[in-house]
């Protein structure tokens, strides 16, 4: 489903690179996760997948093309939720879902469909107003409903989980797993394992633009439990509090 | 093409609807705006007319009223500049929404166009705004048929796409000198609302300064003349003047437009990919609309 091959990014005027020679790869049905800490090039491999931003060097491809250069059927087959929301901040939600049924080309009946499923997953009928005036919770929940509506085969989140309650965060974990079943992929970002872990098949580990690791949670605490010991990477092993 | 629709759709009522009126505000506040801009538009109808009329009266009496028209064309290009420049500015030189579209479905020719139709469009707004009044005044009093709202329709059409390659030219240096563009989006949009009060303004002092309207022609017809230069002068005068004059004047009108047009798409483009590839080299957009 969705292919990075070697991809490099480096910022313009920064000597370090954001992403170094990533390669891995997302099957069909499975849910991916990658974890780090801050400056790790998690967002920035989130943004690559999604056509905000261009590698310098390597291969993404998305169903079997290639994503450089602005493919519009690349973007139709997948959903993107950022990490910071970006939409128009005039509109106002509905608007807003609209918009995104009109440039994803929804006839009438899938955008109902799609908005009868997803509004009440997300509690949407609970926000009003317009964009300027939500918190980022709800802004969060309204991207997730647009990402959703047009029944992306690939689900790319940036630390979606973030700025989420416990309830949301719950239901978008399930929604995730019930993406899985069906076969469709779901990739996303987080700062810590015990986030990555609620819903992730795989988890990867990104230090530095480099993949370390790849496991589940269990394998990857067992495995790197005493080596972060005392790093900078440790947090992000530590289990999720209980709420 | 219903990309396309929506893009510009959003885009025009993002920028020029009931709901970018007032950023962050309630609907009293948008109302209250709403209110505000509808009032400068219909005093700058009024003074317009109130300046008009006796205009185009002194000029029939000096047995050249086609001057009254050529004075609208020139007058016309100073507020589609103005608001053509700042429209330009923000919605496609220094784009804040690229972030926002590149992980859409849309081509980036179709956001180009969407962006490009909607800076037309208010350039087009801003002529007609100073052109319509004087054609209405002047097919009025000096009787004028069919054939002049034609012409006059047709120079309304064009103007602006004149209006738009000659703003692609000043964009290229403004582009060059101003990095990022933050200040200058930031001028833009707070600019863009003072044209209006402005020229309102502008009016008011012309109306109660200029005197006798025959008197203000006779002293300024030089300077009137001087600056209605082509394509502002073809213009003019296929729009009044019949016959030969007004075909061959429209063709070559017609013929600068035709140049203007893919000179103005050209530039744009060069510049727009510009900003897209900056967008998408560094990931960051300023803006979120």
């Amino acid at each position: 489903m969705l292919k990075l091959e070697n991809v490099c990014k480096t910022y313009p005027k920064k000597k370090k690179p954001a992403v170094d020679g990533l390669s891995f790869e997302v099957a069909p049905g499975e849910v991916f996760a990658l974890v780090g800490p801050k400056n790790a090039g998690l967002s920035t491999v989130a943004k690559m997948i999604a056509g905000v931003t261009a590698p310098d060097s390597g291969i993404i491809t998305v169903r079997g093309k290639n994503n450089a250069d602005w493919p519009v059927n690349c973007r139709r087959y997948q959903g993107y939720v950022p990490e910071i929301p970006r939409v128009y901040r005039w509109m106002d939600r509905e608007k807003w879902l609209d918009f995104t049924a009109d440039v994803y080309g929804l006839t009438p009946k899938e955008k109902k469909d799609a908005l009868a499923k997803y509004k009440p997953m997300f509690r949407l009928r609970t926000i009003e107003g317009r964009f300027s005036g939500y918190s980022a919770e709800e802004l969060q929940r309204v991207m997730l409903v647009s990402a959703l509506m047009s029944e992306p085969w690939l689900l790319v989140m940036d630390k979606p989980f973030v700025p989420l309650g416990q309830e949301m965060r719950l239901a978008l974990a399930e929604e995730c797993r019930n993406r899985a079943k069906s076969g469709k992929s779901v990739f996303f970002t987080a700062n810590t394992l015990a986030q990555a872990a609620i819903c992730a098949d795989r988890i990867g580990i990104m230090y530095g633009g480099r993949l370390i690791s790849v496991g589940t949670a269990e394998q990857l605490r067992a495995r790197w439990a005493e080596p972060f010991a005392g790093t900078e990477l440790e947090p992000i092993l530590a289990e999720a509090p209980e709420e | 093409m219903r990309d396309f629709i929506t893009l510009y759709k959003a885009l025009l009522f993002g920028h020029l609807g009931l709901d970018s009126l007032s950023d962050g505000g309630g609907k009293f506040k948008r109302l209250a705006a709403a209110f505000f801009a509808a009032v400068f538009v219909v005093f700058f109808v009024i003074t317009q007319v109130w300046l008009f009329v006796p205009i185009v009266s002194a000029a029939a009496e000096m047995e050249y009223p086609g001057l009254s028209v050529e004075l609208a064309v020139m007058v016309s290009v100073v507020p589609g500049l103005l608001f053509g420049f700042f429209a330009l500015i923000r919605t496609l030189l220094f784009a804040g929404d690229i972030a926002l579209l590149a992980p859409l479905p849309v081509k980036r020719t179709c956001i180009f166009r969407s962006k490009l139709a909607y800076v037309y469009t208010v350039v087009f707004l801003a002529v007609s705004g100073v052109l319509v009044p004087s054609f209405i005044i002047y097919s009025v009093s000096c009787k004028a048929g069919i054939f002049f709202w034609l012409r006059g329709i047709a120079v309304m059409v064009g103007l602006p796409m004149i209006i738009l390659g000659v703003l692609s030219v000043i964009s290229v240096p403004v582009v060059l000198l101003s990095g990022n563009g933050k200040r200058l989006t930031a001028f833009s949009k707070y600019a863009g609302r003072l044209v209006l009060p402005l020229m309102d303004a502008g009016l008011a002092v012309a109306c109660m300064t200029v005197g006798a309207p025959g008197d203000f022609l006779g002293e300024n017809w030089a300077v009137i003349k001087s600056w209605s230069v082509p394509p502002l002068s073809w213009a003019s005068l296929s729009v009044f003047s019949g016959g030969m004059t007004s075909a061959i004047t429209m063709l070559l009108f017609a013929a600068t437009v035709l140049v203007c047009v893919p000179v103005a798409g050209a530039i744009l483009r060069r510049l727009f990919v510009r900003r897209v590839s900056r967008v998408l080299s560094t990931a960051q957009d300023r803006a979120m609309r």
